[in-house]
């Protein structure tokens, strides 16, 4: 039972995972960029999230479409004076360029609010609801709720309107698109910002169960990328799995072995599937 | 004397595509032999296997009687086997003779070695005057040679052109030309990938082998497969008989 | 010309030999000192990330082991620190064996990834093991008794500078170092002459992890106290990246250059980078890339061509 309990606060976690996870994805799959300074969107993400709710007292649980609009901005912008510099150059290029971005955001986080941690404290967080014979925090299953919610939008926008087919075009085939009256750019600058959108918004949805503080962002980066590893390059689909799959092995390695090892057991993960199933899991064997 | 290089029905498959399908074919040491065939005939594939690029499915590959399949590229380099790329590949940040000395390092014990037997292949190619330039600086048509001089920079016996005409105009294709035809004096056995039967091809090929979607369509003397009604219909038919004459 | 071009060596490792006589300040002393360690590792990681171009970012892997090792063996079997980091140059390699053998498989950004990942769960288990005492990090053996003991270090680490710097020359002029920059511009292009190069990039990984195991070490043994947020920082791999870039990837005096700027201006900016020195290294980072890729080497660099260019095609 307690295994079980284990598995469901795994896919409670996952479900943001796979929230954040999708961005990576997104851009990974359309600009064959790892974006570096995805954690340290997330963390932005948090500290927006927080000061609306310290400011404004806007509920991060509504707020965080707010967030995910708000990095949107942000991520175009960023998108236009930095990132759009590098495209086409070496990946070495890039990704010390997204690190450095990176560096810069965890930095002027520091400089504007100190190394504290902050939370704040919803009077959901101390509830708990039962499912079965199993409990689960409230604040985590709404969480949860809206992360899959975020994910569902997104693959239906991807499939079904005009815009998120054309970036589907770029991921398959960036060689192509152009001929086909796609601008690349332009959909490489909406991905990017719809990328850091995601990043943002899954940490308006931590914010209630975690702390914030300039570093929570730095684990996320290989995280990410573990669970787009896990999932196959580049697949929305394979990102909400991936994320699902992270955090119930999480979960589980938390009940069998220690809290402090999951991360060690994420990285070793990591290696095993790059290096054994470089197609990730589920992907077809590239030729 | 057993062949230099031998092919026996090699196959390699991409995923449903047959790029390779059951090719044979001999080459003598001293021949100047050239496959032929439009662009995705299986030229480069072939190119690859031979040299280790990628692996053959099934069939052997014999090189002086050793077979080949599954060494690596730089194991089939070791053993002679020389090769260009399609697209033309020099370290930009290097000068010229730099670049040949990557090759002349293989078997040289000190990099004053290397940088003679560089200046040699150089002078053969007549790419002596540019020996102190950046490799960057080159025109297509001697970064191509300075592909010829790496490969010959390693030693190799046996060396596989691909697409060595490509992008070339008349005058240069004749000046690559001439200088192919001195690598037998250079103990030099030649392979190269051309896509079309051209005056300077039926010049210098000894042998000429035309594949067609990844098979072997024909093979022997210029003359003979120009000839050949199996070539003339399938390949050769639209290009070749509006260009008129034969060469 | 053969004789000028070791003019500028002989200059530098002239001035850092002499330094004591002619810098008595204590303070500037320090500052040298640190900047010796951060061209060793700037140098050590310009190996691999320049000349090799793997854009290694877990080198602090390497850093931490020899730290570590200097303390662990020192706690456990009371070794001298000497022998410490002799078993940290040994360990380093041994682990640059095995996380080169697995990580230079990966091309792009995986190879990257999977550099953060083995460093990051070398930084986790000293972080949760019970014997490297976890958060609170561990008390390292000073390499020399007092008085002077710093002086003492830093004479100590003057050879290892040295070392990496000529591993650094033979490298620009060898076969090693052409096979290196072959592999960096294209791996099927250097395959094609010979080149195997898993093993050549092995062999400048070990070259590397050696360099920056034995400066950790060093770091150790003057600073006396480690711990995982100090010797196996991921801030520190990209640190080493940002020395070399900064200078000249692929330069003999790229990394040096690199190292000196950087300190100097962390030093001189301290006042006003208590708290910013990560948004200032960002930054810096960001800057070198989008408008100086070639370093501050190229520069100097780009002068020297403007001015000889015209006698060059003329002869």
């Amino acid at each position: 039972m307690a295994a079980l309990q284990a598995i469901l606060n795994g896919i409670l976690v996952g479900g943001i995972y796979a929230l954040i996870a999708m961005g990576m994805a997104l851009v990974f799959g359309v600009m064959r960029l790892v974006n570096f300074a995805h954690g340290a969107f997330l963390m932005v993400g948090m500290y927006v999230a927080y000061f609306g709710y310290t400011l404004f007292h806007i509920n991060p649980y509504w707020g965080c479409a707010l967030v995910g609009a708000a990095l949107f901005m942000m991520g175009m912008a960023v998108y236009w004076l930095l990132i759009r510099r590098v495209m086409g150059q070496s990946d070495f290029l890039q990704i010390l360029l997204t690190e450095g971005i990176a560096l810069c955001l965890v930095g002027a986080a520091q400089l504007l609010f100190t190394g504290d941690y902050r939370s704040i404290s919803l009077p959901l967080a101390d509830k708990t609801a039962n499912l079965g014979p199993l409990n689960f925090n409230v604040a985590y299953g709404v969480s949860f709720v809206i992360a899959v919610l975020g994910v569902t939008s997104m693959y239906l926008y991807m499939k079904y309107t005009e815009m998120g087919r054309a970036i589907r075009g770029v991921a398959q085939n960036p060689g192509v698109a152009p001929l086909m009256g796609i601008r690349v750019r332009w959909i490489s600058g909406i991905s990017f910002a719809f990328g850091v959108a995601c990043a943002g918004g899954a940490g308006a949805l931590l914010l209630p169960v975690f702390y914030v503080n300039p570093t929570i962002g730095s684990p996320y980066n290989l995280k990410s990328f573990v669970i787009v590893v896990l999932g196959g390059m580049g697949s929305v689909e394979g990102a909400a799995l991936g994320g699902l799959i992270l955090g119930v092995t999480e979960g589980l390695t938390a009940y069998y072995w220690s809290d402090s090892y999951t991360q060690v057991v994420d990285f070793v993960l990591f290696l095993a599937v790059l290096l054994l199933r470089p197609q990730g899991l589920f992907g077809k064997k590239a030729p | 004397m057993a062949p230099l290089l031998q092919l026996k029905h090699v196959v390699k498959r991409f995923g449903g595509l047959l790029a390779t399908n059951d090719v044979s074919f001999d080459v003598e040491e001293g021949e100047v032999v050239f496959i032929i065939g439009p662009n995705g005939a299986g030229k480069t594939t072939l190119f690859n296997l031979i040299s280790g690029y990628v692996t053959a499915d099934s069939g052997e590959i014999l090189y002086q009687g050793q077979n080949i399949v599954g060494l690596k590229p730089y194991q089939t380099t070791r053993l002679g086997i020389g090769r260009t790329f399609q697209i033309v590949k020099p370290l930009p940040s290097l000068t010229v003779r730099e670049n040949v000395m990557l090759g002349s390092f293989l078997h040289a014990r000190s990099r004053a070695e290397a940088g003679k037997k560089a200046d040699e292949v150089l002078g053969f190619l007549g790419l002596d005057r540019r020996a102190d330039q950046l490799a960057s600086g080159l025109p297509l048509a001697q970064r191509k040679l300075l592909e010829v001089a790496r490969a010959l920079a390693t030693g190799a016996k046996l060396l596989l052109l691909d697409e060595v005409m490509a992008g070339l105009n008349p005058t240069e294709s004749a000046e690559v030309v001439t200088l192919l035809r001195k690598l037998k004096d250079f103990g030099v056995t030649a392979v190269g990938g051309v896509e079309h039967i051209m005056r300077v091809v039926m010049a210098l090929a000894s042998r000429v082998v035309v594949m067609d979607q990844g098979g072997k369509l024909a093979e022997g003397s210029p003359q003979a497969v120009v000839h050949d009604p199996r070539v003339v219909e399938a390949y050769l038919g639209s290009k070749y008989q509006k260009g008129g004459a034969p060469p | 010309m053969s004789r000028a071009r070791f003019l500028p060596a002989v200059v530098f490792f002239g001035l850092l030999l002499t330094l004591p006589w002619w810098l008595r300040d204590a303070y500037l002393q320090q500052i040298v000192f640190r900047v010796v360690i951060f061209a060793i590792l700037g140098i050590a990681w310009n190996l691999v990330g320049g000349y090799a171009g793997q854009l290694s970012l877990g080198h602090v892997a390497y850093f931490g082991i020899g730290a570590y090792s200097v303390a662990l063996f020192h706690e456990t079997w009371d070794w001298n620190p000497w022998l410490g980091t002799l078993a940290g140059v040994v360990l380093a390699c041994l682990a640059a064996l095995l996380i080169g053998s697995l990580t230079f498989r990966l091309r792009g950004p995986y190879f990257v990834l999977s550099t953060i990942a083995a460093a990051e769960i070398l930084r986790l288990l000293a972080l949760n093991l019970s014997f490297t005492h976890g958060a609170i990090g561990m008390i390292a053996p000073g390499f020399f008794e007092e008085p002077n003991g710093d002086r003492k270090t830093y004479y100590a680490a003057l050879p290892l500078l040295f070392l990496a710097f000529a591993l650094t020359v033979w490298t620009h002029r060898s076969r090693f170092g052409y096979y290196l920059r072959a592999i960096r511009e294209n791996e099927d292009t250097a395959m094609a002459v010979g080149i195997n190069p898993a093993v050549e990039k092995l062999k400048a990984l070990l070259f590397s992890a050696a360099l920056v195991a034995a400066a950790g070490a060093l770091y150790a043994g003057v600073f006396q106290f480690i711990g995982p947020d100090s010797v196996l920082a991921i801030d520190m791999s990209v640190q080493m990246a940002l020395i070399a870039m900064l200078g000249g990837a692929a330069t003999v005096w790229g990394p040096i250059v690199g190292a000196v700027v950087l300190t100097v201006a962390a030093e001189a900016l301290k006042t006003y980078l208590e708290r910013a020195h990560t948004f200032f290294y960002g930054l810096l980072l960001v800057l070198v890339v989008l408008f100086l890729p070639g370093g501050l080497v190229s520069i100097a660099k780009q002068r020297w061509f403007r001015r000889t260019a015209p006698r060059a095609q003329a002869a």
